[in-house]
């Protein structure tokens, strides 16, 4: 896994070198503290997750013993029983409208910002810099800004309580083009221009030419957008007032709210929201890594 | 820019003249609708919100056909901008949430960028300087919490601090044998350094959850660190400390300053926690400008007074990014 | 870019602004309902907030609306409460709102421009104010105009939760209620638990937004003041009284009887609090047991409520009408509508079962008294203490926003004198002038 992540940098392994260098032993000592320096930084790191999970094996009574307990001291499945069959928590539903959400929207954006950003990597058009400095430049405004005027376009359009409402908004993506653009400036030119010798029009080149180089990018793009929208709150907030349309983020706020006295509920419907993302993150921390380190922006 | 690099030589494009006109048809065809697209999605929301600043309006009431403006909802031109410099005591509730929101947002950014680059900075070289298998690790646990929604981190957090049943309360009482009931997000009394205690929590579960993700651009600007510049300062006999304040901090300065940059517009609209951990409380010492907007805009509707106070905050987002700029763009390519 | 290129984007842009421009004041409100024959079929639209036990109860009787009226099918859509009130804010005006809207009294006259009024034939005024209780009704009645019916009285002040385990255990008989104050907070003191002067169970928990400013408001009624002018157009809120009830509130304060940094709406909420069993006492009305008895059974069982002393003769207190059912102005079939609303609020029967259903107090008078009333403590015991108080209840009055009032105006002042953050000078003075301001 290593060497996928690091591969374009990766340096010759370190073993290699050090015998080389002055004052081996103090290097030895100062590389334990060093660990023990991190390791302790990442229990601090790791803690509130590991007391979550936990938390969500215990009992109701457990967690209301004062002073609390770490360990569970008599672990059960009840809380996500009791949670999966929660009448008012019908979490299929909700794991159905973000999944729609996120998927939707990271289709979208994909082809938009691929299109888009080939378009101002690789043509000369008039207004092309101002073009793609104004998309860059709206990166930079708030989201608090467009928020409420968005709001006032989705009643007219009639959107409001639809899961198109988030959808919608969200097909073109200012950072999707600049990040897609970024990676276009690498695919040579040449391919481009012997596709067009050979007689190939402009959207197949788009498709058989440029398209398959982009793989890492569009990876990259895919899960960053799926992160985005699948932990979305503020804006899904607005839109999606029925509760019936809500998304995971919401409806564990409201579940939250709704059963302050049972924290180990609320903890293991916290543990059920996070672990689809694990598991992506699983799937795909390559990318993600990655696509993070080649753009520096979020 | 990069443009000139990729540009065509003009020789070429004399051979393939004859392809010009497909590939114009190109662009238009794949442009025109994204940049209608953009002005209904981009433009139009950013124009509106400027023009409800200068208007009374609420969805409530019933305006004139053109964008709901006029008639109940009247313009008011620059009277909600002229009534946030009212600091006087009897000045209206909204304008002295306003206050308070600004004064939130503000603490809250300048606290939280130097925190996060003094804790990023030295947590990426150490994790950097470490070998592969646990260099994983690290980075894993570190950015983990990135990935997980503010709100599941609000709530986890909200959790950890709760006066009764909270990890923190749990673990001082244990150390002192004495039963602590510290309420951490909601005792409006408790204060460090002018700062309430309840922005503190925040503060600590946003460096949390935002550390990851500036430790891996660190870590990439560190690995693009030639080794032999390190290697030969060590072989002089610079000490690692040395290494890092005479060499990889220089070679770093413009990562930091784009991850600064960075960090603080996003810092400038952070709601979720807000939201979810406090909802502005203790007495409203953590109502930020981002919860300050949307209670008014959508909660008691006043939306012109919302689009007033949300241009207030672009101002300030715009104010910074622009002093910012001269660095920003040496490092747009990046 | 060619000219034709840039002409052809140009006009992109121009038709699709204008076609977001055209579709505003489309959906102009004030398209007047309408009403269908008898047997054409209707799909009613309901809307609620989340609620279990309400919409459980609304839709039993609904099943029974459809079966006697096979024309009609109801549709349910379910909002979770502050969605709810952004949701109707919004949609009335846009005339995109449902048939039938559940509708917290309070709000409703803020509503009135979009909701039917109850026609003739449906219930005159004057029978409605007669058939249900004072405070309830008031919420639905806008310048002398009927624009719903209320479901439930709901009902915030008057007794107090006790968790009679508790009582037992240290000794306090609280069976014979409290004839005054200081006998009140003698017992709450003495059902106070403090470790390491900490404050681990609380005596008597009123520190909660809605506990706060209800206790607020029905003691200055009690001390025989008035915080809303007759006409209902302004406050006057630094009153003798006002001053006599934040005193009281207070000496319970001074006492050690509860800690409101530890105590209040965000930390240890009074529902969360009493069930958790971190307090002995706590004010919050009776709708908070079906919500916690299946989890917290044992603390149930040992609750009663216990009717709290007055500050005057009679215990007069603030009431904030309850939930019921109103009718879009802009419902194709109101006629249905009204229908629905009759057979769920006016059938002395029906209007049982759901308060049955929902272990809410009754807001018709019939239902409060007689068997129906026996009927309803045999189900829910905690209830004994309220009946007594219902006609006492006075309608907090038609505010113009009192989620503002309560929860960003008055609590956080209120609080704040607690806490000791805030003098009671500027308090009263800024929760005035910051009510008067809800005007605007």
């Amino acid at each position: 896994m290593a060497t996928t992540i690091d591969r374009p940098l990766e340096r010759p392994a370190e073993a290699t070198r050090e015998p080389r260098l002055p004052g081996e032993r103090r290097h030895v000592l100062s590389r334990a503290a060093l660990y023990a320096l991190l390791s302790i930084f990442g229990v601090i790191a790791a803690v509130p997750f590991v007391w979550m999970i936990l938390a969500s094996f215990k009992s109701g009574a457990e967690l209301r013993q004062i002073p609390p307990t770490f360990l569970p001291q008599d672990a059960t499945l009840g809380n996500y029983q009791t949670i999966l069959n929660d009448p008012e928590l019908p979490l299929t539903l909700f794991y159905r409208n973000s999944a729609f959400i996120a998927v939707s929207t990271v289709i979208a954006t994909l082809f938009t910002s691929s299109l888009l950003g080939y378009i101002f990597a690789k043509y000369r058009f008039r207004g092309r810099q101002p073009l793609f400095w104004f998309v860059l430049a709206t990166m930079m405004i708030p989201a608090q800004v467009t928020m409420i005027p968005g709001y006032l376009i989705l009643v007219q359009l009639g959107l409001l309580n639809n899961l198109w409402g988030l959808v919608l908004p969200a097909f073109v993506d200012a950072f999707g083009i600049f990040l897609m653009r970024q990676f276009m400036l690498s695919v040579p030119d040449d391919e481009i221009w012997s596709a067009r010798v050979d007689g190939a029009s402009e959207w197949r080149i788009f498709r058989s030419v440029v398209l398959p180089q982009l793989k890492p990018a569009l990876a990259t793009l895919g899960m960053l957008t799926f992160m985005f929208h699948w932990n979305a709150y503020l804006w899904p907030l607005i839109v999606l007032t029925e509760q019936d349309k809500r998304t995971l983020p919401i409806i564990l706020t409201w579940y939250s709210t709704q059963h302050t006295a049972q924290l180990n509920l609320v903890m293991a419907a916290s543990v059920l929201m996070v672990i689809p993302v694990l598991i992506i993150f699983a799937l795909s921390q390559r990318w993600i890594v990655r696509g993070l380190t080649l753009t520096g922006t979020k | 820019m990069a443009s000139a690099t990729i540009e065509q030589p003009r020789r070429k494009r004399r051979w393939f003249g004859g392809r010009e006109g497909a590939q114009r048809r190109f662009v238009s065809i794949v442009l025109s609708p994204a940049l209608a697209y953009m002005a209904v999605f981009l433009v139009l929301p950013i124009g509106w919100a400027f023009v409800l600043a200068f208007f009374d309006f609420s969805p409530r009431r019933t305006g004139s056909p053109f964008l709901g403006l006029g008639l109940d909802n009247p313009f008011v031109g620059l009277e909600h901008f002229a009534r946030m410099f009212d600091f006087s005591k009897t000045a209206p509730l909204e304008v002295r949430q306003f206050h308070t929101a600004l004064k939130v947002t503000l603490l809250f950014a300048f606290i939280v960028v130097p925190l996060n680059l003094v804790i990023t900075l030295p947590l990426a070289s150490m994790v950097e300087s470490v070998r592969g298998r646990w260099k994983v690790l690290y980075r894993t646990v570190f950015f983990l919490p990135v990935l997980t929604s503010a709100v599941g981190v609000a709530i986890i957090w909200g959790f950890v601090l709760h006066p009764q049943r909270g990890l923190l309360n749990g673990l001082i009482s244990r150390a002192t044998g004495k039963v602590t009931a510290i309420a951490w997000t909601t005792d409006p009394d408790l204060v460090f350094l002018g700062v309430p205690i309840a922005l503190v929590a925040i503060i600590v579960a946003y460096l949390w959850q935002d550390i990851g993700y500036n430790l891996v651009i660190f870590i990439a600007a560190l690995q693009a660190i030639p080794d032999s510049v390190k290697d030969a300062a060590r072989v002089d006999g610079a000490s690692a400390w040395q290494t890092f304040r005479y060499i990889t901090l220089p070679l770093l300065k413009p990562t930091i300053l784009l991850a600064s940059v960075l960090t603080m517009i996003s810092a400038f609209q952070v709601f979720d926690l807000f939201q979810v951990m406090t909802n502005g409380g203790p007495d409203d010492q953590t109502r930020a400008l981002s919860l300050d907007i949307y209670e008014s805009a959508f909660r008691y509707q006043r939306m012109g007074w919302a689009a007033a106070v949300s241009v207030v905050l672009f101002l300030l987002v715009f104010t910074i990014s622009i002093v910012q700029s001269r660095f920003l763009r040496a490092n747009w390519e990046y | 870019m060619t000219r034709r290129f840039r002409r052809w984007q140009a006009l992109g842009v121009a038709l699709l602004m204008l076609g977001s421009a055209c579709t505003f004041g489309a959906d102009e409100p004030g398209d007047s309902g309408g009403s269908v024959a008898a047997d054409e079929p209707v799909t009613l639209r309901v809307w609620t907030h989340q609620n279990k036990s309400f919409n459980q109860g609304l839709k039993d009787l609904g099943a029974g609306f459809e079966a006697a009226n096979p024309n009609v099918t109801l549709k349910f859509e379910t909002f979770d409460y502050d969605s709810y009130i952004q949701t109707l804010q919004t949609a009335l005006p846009a005339g995109t709102e449902a048939d039938v809207l559940q509708m917290f009294g309070t709000w409703t006259c803020s509503y009135a421009d979009n909701l039917a009024p109850v026609p003739a034939d449906v219930s005159g005024l004057a029978d409605a104010q007669s058939a249900f209780f004072e405070a309830p009704i008031g919420g639905y009645t806008c310048d002398d105009t009927l624009y719903g019916f209320p479901q439930e009285f709901n009902i915030e002040y008057g007794a107090t939760l006790v968790n009679t385990d508790i009582a037992d255990a240290a000794g306090v008989d609280t069976s014979a209620g409290w004839a005054t104050w200081d006998e009140f907070m003698a017992d709450a003191k003495a059902l106070t638990e403090t470790q390491d002067d900490v404050i681990t169970r609380t005596g008597y928990h009123f520190t909660s937004a809605d506990a706060l400013v209800y206790s607020f408001f029905s003691l200055i009624l009690q001390g025989g003041g008035q915080f809303l002018a007759d006409d209902g157009a302004s406050f006057t809120i630094d009153t003798p009284e006002a001053r006599e009830a934040v005193a009281l509130m207070q000496s319970m304060v001074d006492e050690g009887i509860i800690d409101p940094e530890l105590f209040n709406d965000t930390a240890n909420w009074v529902g969360d609090c009493y069930f958790e069993e971190a307090c002995s006492m706590g004010l919050i009305g009776p709708w908070v047991v079906p919500e916690y008895s299946a989890d917290f059974p044992e603390v149930a069982d040992a609750t009663k409520y216990v009717a709290l002393p007055t500050l005057g003769e009679t215990p007069d207190f603030v009431a904030d009408s309850g939930w019921g059912l109103t009718v879009s102005a802009n419902s194709p079939a109101t006629n249905v509508a009204w229908d629905f609303v009759e057979f769920v609020t006016l059938d002395p029967e029906n209007a049982a079962a759901w308060n049955t259903a929902t272990g809410t107090l009754p807001a018709l008078r019939s239902n409060g008294e007689g068997a129906t009333q026996e009927q309803l403590i045999a189900d829910y015991p905690h209830f004994e203490a309220w009946f007594p108080l219902l006609q006492y209840g006075q309608y907090v009055g038609n505010l113009p926003d009192r989620d503002l009032l309560w929860y960003e105006i008055a609590y956080p002042h209120l609080l704040g004198v607690l806490q000791g953050t805030e003098s009671v000078d500027d308090a009263l003075a800024a929760m005035e002038s910051e009510a008067n301001d809800t005007f605007r």
